[in-house]
């Protein structure tokens, strides 16, 4: 071999003479090398405080500030209920839980068939916190009855499209949930499907919006799938030769799966109610607009603050609101970062769906076929009550929902076409941000060793915060000006929803980027850096060429995110700035018209077209995403 | 090409040493292996060498100049991992050009001669374009290989290349490192939980245990003088036995074990951990006669291991001819045994 080397030294480690960093390019070159990862990671710092963190920490400043609304609320009886006491007079507690036990009684006796257990008790006032934890038990519970079924098939049983039904259930996570209530309400609204069926066989008309009933439907319509997707997968890692032993042990199937099978799913279960009651405790388009204001949860009640300016109650609200998301999702980082690793050893046998013998086999599957038309009730309905909302119905098909959008965008307030093109616009700028921020971070969580915790803890909580929140904070914050010295810069419209945007859809990129990045043999970087690439340009290299399909499937969540995201667009966006889930909601109460859903229906069917798009992609390119 | 100092080198991690005040020199153009059980912080120490690691005390030098601060890409270091780490989305053209992106070839060539000529070097000159996962477990990392030394590094590190590969191809491909290492003459630190691998290709020997380092010297030295009763216990079989010491009359001392005793070639006296290595060791009578139970043999080949109780203590021996199980004599000569430096 040829020695063109000098003697060792470190003018040798350091600068290297014979580099090819002799010429200015060359120099440049590895100088973006070098800075190239720690300025995208200063740089995904410096929006994170810029769009999250300062906004959410205005309104922490204002909740707990001079007029102190957190006290206001937690002292007040209509929003914390007959929890109020415990703050406004916590000696008076111990008095009224005896008081209240002194009253109540139980009593039991038979009606008809079965023996009945009644407990009689006084009242108890929930209060607005109260309420709102109640609806999301429910939720949770709907969403575990439908989502848990599920899993048994999806893990248990061979059939045609299962993979594909799998795969399904990636869908709630990049469904607009304003388009979900476009779909129930041409569901159950009053000149609903379901109306509709009941008025052709004869009966009235029912009111169903506005019921508990119908949020608590649409809540299990987005979280069942989660429950069912994180339960199916702790399913399928389910190491059979642990079954097999306890069978071989002399344990029954029963009793193999109450002591292997069982202690392996109650974790996922158990994380997926939690993620499940996180969201419905802060959901917000649903029960806005199928529950209204008398069924107003937290979130809602603060939109209405919002409105009515009364920005302090908002502000207590919020930061109240936030601690309890905060300390749930809290709750399930702890719990999730105990469910066991997956993918060791062999998975279950699935059973053949379509091929039984016996009286019990037959009696299973009638049970899955019972359970399949439930589910195809509940999903497919609103979507495809919504479509064909769109062309008038069934009896009366049109076309002059289209038309009426044609209409507006040749003269309207809320032009279709611009709706379609701002979200696009927003989508795409968006995912510009939010893809290099959402790899910086997988990069640092991937391989981040004692700083991890910290760094995902500051990842997630864009997700345990609601949209409403943060719209809430850059209102007062970003919009309403902030004091740079003299100036008062005040930033407003496109770039705050894009930040917006990105900061709501880069945990995507980063959840489904960081599984697989820790995924890659930590030595293939250490080869490539010891070969004399720089740590960004190890990753460019050398890693991200082998999880392109987790970068483009978090890709396609960040954009399908971002063309859903309402909440804050709502807050941000001008009147002239408008996006399709804001055009929805626009259409879905303007009665121009008439009562008819007809026109909203219309744009939810293209918003719908869109984010369809988005899951393909997902599910063409396999994406991982395990919340 | 370079010369490597480690001084008083310490890597913790939480509470316990991975590194514990390592200080060793590797000379110029020398094959320097770090033997020990894993756990024993061999693995760390490289690591600390090549930059993956920083060090909590002490400092590694390359000729002479600290490396504190110098991240590893500026080290001009070639590694090669157990597990191949071929980058899998690259050819093998491609993985040994790698490093040609960041450093010119050396000699003035281009990036496709200098490629050529490293896969020439490992016997693999057809391999170019074939893709990583074709190639045998040696074959890659033999491109591994040729993928270090491509840039031409003043330094290579070897992290357990050959463990994951079977008994005869590891000898074969250690040769040939060996022989690409002499002919290249490149500085080059070696790691193993192989003690014999490590006797069998180095120049000079770290054998390291809990982080620190017990004894450096040749293979011959390591093998025949051990410092210590774990190095002794370490490198190659052996049989150490513990005794009480007292010194003859002329030369040489008495060593007791239990209720026998036997005469070593070394003045010593009290407590002393005694080496007798099983080679050493035969069926006979003359020198010292140790009265021993066969209890069994295992055929080797080439020789017999076969194991025998001494009063209670398994005492090792390996010969040509396997004795029947039952009582023998074990014959030794009192310079065979080694007294072991407490």
């Amino acid at each position: 071999m040829d020695r063109s080397l000098g003697p060792p030294g470190r003018d040798e480690l350091v600068a290297g003479s014979r580099r090819s960093a002799a010429t200015a390019a060359g120099w440049l070159a590895r100088a973006v090398d070098r800075f190239a990862l720690p300025l995208a990671g200063a740089g995904t710092l410096a929006v994170l405080l810029a769009v999250f963190y300062y906004p959410v920490g205005t309104v922490f400043a204002e909740a707990f500030g001079p007029e102190n609304p957190v006290w206001a609320i937690l002292t007040s009886e209509f929003y914390m209920g007959a929890a109020h006491g415990l703050f406004a007079n916590p000696l008076q507690v111990p008095g009224d839980v005896a008081a209240w036990l002194a009253e109540a009684s139980i009593a039991a006796g038979w009606t008809g068939w079965l023996p009945e257990l009644y407990v009689v008790h006084p009242g108890v006032r929930k209060g607005l916190f109260g309420f709102t934890a109640y609806q999301a038990a429910l939720s949770t519970l709907a969403s575990v009855a439908l989502g848990l079924p599920g899993a048994y098939v999806l893990a248990r049983f061979e059939f045609p499209g299962r993979r594909t039904l799998k795969s399904l259930t990636i869908l709630p996570f990049v469904l607009p949930s304003i388009m979900v209530v476009v779909g129930f309400v041409a569901t159950f609204g009053q000149f609903g499907t379901v109306n509709d069926l009941l008025a052709g066989v004869g009966l009235g008309r029912v009111q169903f919006l506005y019921t508990l009933e119908v949020v608590v439907l649409a809540h299990a319509f987005y979280n069942a799938p989660l429950v069912t997707r994180m339960v199916t997968t702790a399913w399928e890692n389910v190491d059979a030769s642990a079954v097999e032993t306890a069978r071989s042990l002399g344990a029954d199937p029963l009793r193999a799966f109450r002591d292997v099978v069982a202690p392996q799913l109650l974790p996922a279960l158990a994380a997926s109610a939690l993620l499940a009651f996180v969201f419905t405790f802060m959901s917000f388009p649903i029960v806005l607009a199928l529950g209204g204001l008398q069924l107003a949860t937290v979130e809602v009640w603060l939109f209405a603050r919002v409105q009515q300016l009364d920005y302090a109650t908002a502000a207590g609200l919020a930061a109240l609101e936030t601690v309890v998301s905060l300390a749930l999702t809290y709750a399930y980082l702890r719990y999730e970062a105990r469910r066991s690793a997956e993918g060791t050893g062999n998975p279950l046998d699935r059973h053949r769906l379509l091929d039984a013998s016996g009286l019990r086999e037959w009696l299973v599957r009638s049970g899955i076929v019972a359970y399949g038309v439930v589910v195809a009730a509940v999903f497919l309905a609103p979507l495809a009550s919504m479509v064909l909302a769109s062309v008038g119905g069934l009896e009366d098909p049109t076309l002059r929902w289209w038309r009426f959008l044609a209409e507006r965008q040749a003269g309207g307030r809320t032009q279709p076409a611009t709706a379609v093109r701002y979200s696009l616009l927003f989508s795409v700028a968006a995912l510009a941000v939010a893809l290099p921020m959402g790899v910086v971070v997988g990069a640092f969580s991937a391989r981040g060793g004692r700083g991890r915790k910290v760094v995902d803890a500051v990842l997630m909580a864009p997700i345990a915060v609601s949209g409403i929140v943060v719209g809430f904070g850059m209102l007062r914050s970003l919009v309403f000006g902030v004091d740079l010295g003299s100036y008062r810069v005040s930033l407003v419209g496109p770039l705050v929803v894009v930040l917006a945007h990105a900061v709501a859809g880069y945990p995507f990129v980063v959840r489904n980027v960081a599984p697989m990045l820790s995924a890659v043999d930590s030595r293939l970087v250490e080869s490539a850096r010891a070969l004399g690439a720089s740590r960004g340009r190890a990753l460019w290299d050398v890693e991200l060429p082998l999880v392109w399909p987790g970068v483009l499937a978090g890709a396609a969540f960040a954009f399908a995110i971002s063309v859903g995201e309402f909440d804050s667009t709502v807050i941000l966006a001008g009147d002239g700035v408008y996006t399709m889930p804001v055009a929805l909601k626009r259409y879905l109460v303007d009665r121009a018209a008439g009562p008819s859903t007809g026109p909203a229906a219309a744009m939810g069917t293209v918003l719908l077209a869109v984010t369809a798009a988005s899951f393909v992609v997902i599910d063409r390119v396999g994406g991982r995403y395990q919340p | 090409m370079t010369s490597v100092e480690l001084d008083g080198l310490v890597r913790e991690f939480g509470p316990t040493r991975a590194v514990d005040d390592v200080s060793v020199t590797v000379a110029d153009g020398e094959f320097f292996t770090l033997v020990g059980p894993s756990g024993c912080g061999k693995t760390t120490t490289l690591r600390l060498v090549a930059g993956f690691e920083q060090p909590d005390a002490g400092d590694v030098r390359f000729g002479g100049e600290s490396t504190t601060g110098v991240p590893p890409e500026d080290r001009d270091v070639g590694i090669v991992f157990q597990s191949y780490a071929l980058f899998p989305h690259m050819t093998v053209g491609e993985n040994v050009a790698y490093g040609l992106r960041f450093r010119d070839p050396p000699g003035g060539v281009s990036t496709e001669e200098r490629v050529a000529e490293l896969l020439e070097l490992v016997d693999l000159p057809d391999a170019q374009d074939r893709d990583p996962s074709e190639l045998s477990g040696g074959q890659q990392q033999r491109v591994a290989l040729a993928r270090a030394l491509a840039p031409g590094p003043s330094l290579l590190l070897l992290d357990e290349p050959m463990s994951a590969l079977d008994a005869r191809l590891r000898e074969r491909l250690r040769g040939k490192v060996r022989e690409i290492q002499r002919e290249l003459d490149i500085t080059t630190v070696y790691v193993t939980h192989d003690q014999e691998e490590a006797l069998s290709v180095s120049d000079r020997v770290a054998v390291m245990h809990d982080g620190r380092v017990e004894q450096v010297g040749t293979p011959e030295e390591v093998y025949r003088e051990p410092a210590s009763r774990f190095v002794a216990e370490f490198v190659g079989d052996n049989n150490v036995l513990d005794g009480t010491a007292s010194p003859l009359e002329t030369e040489g001392s008495s060593v007791s074990v239990g209720p026998a005793s036997f005469d070593v070639a070394e003045r010593a006296s009290g407590t002393v951990s005694v080496g007798l290595r099983p080679e050493a060791l035969s069926f006979g009578s003359g020198g010292n006669e140790l009265d021993v139970v066969v209890e069994r043999s295992e055929f080797l080949g080439d020789a017999y291991k076969v194991y025998c109780d001494w009063h209670g203590t398994q005492l090792l021996v390996k010969t040509t001819d396997a004795p029947e199980p039952g009582p023998a004599t074990v014959t030794f000569p009192p310079e065979a045994a080694d007294v072991l430096p407490e």
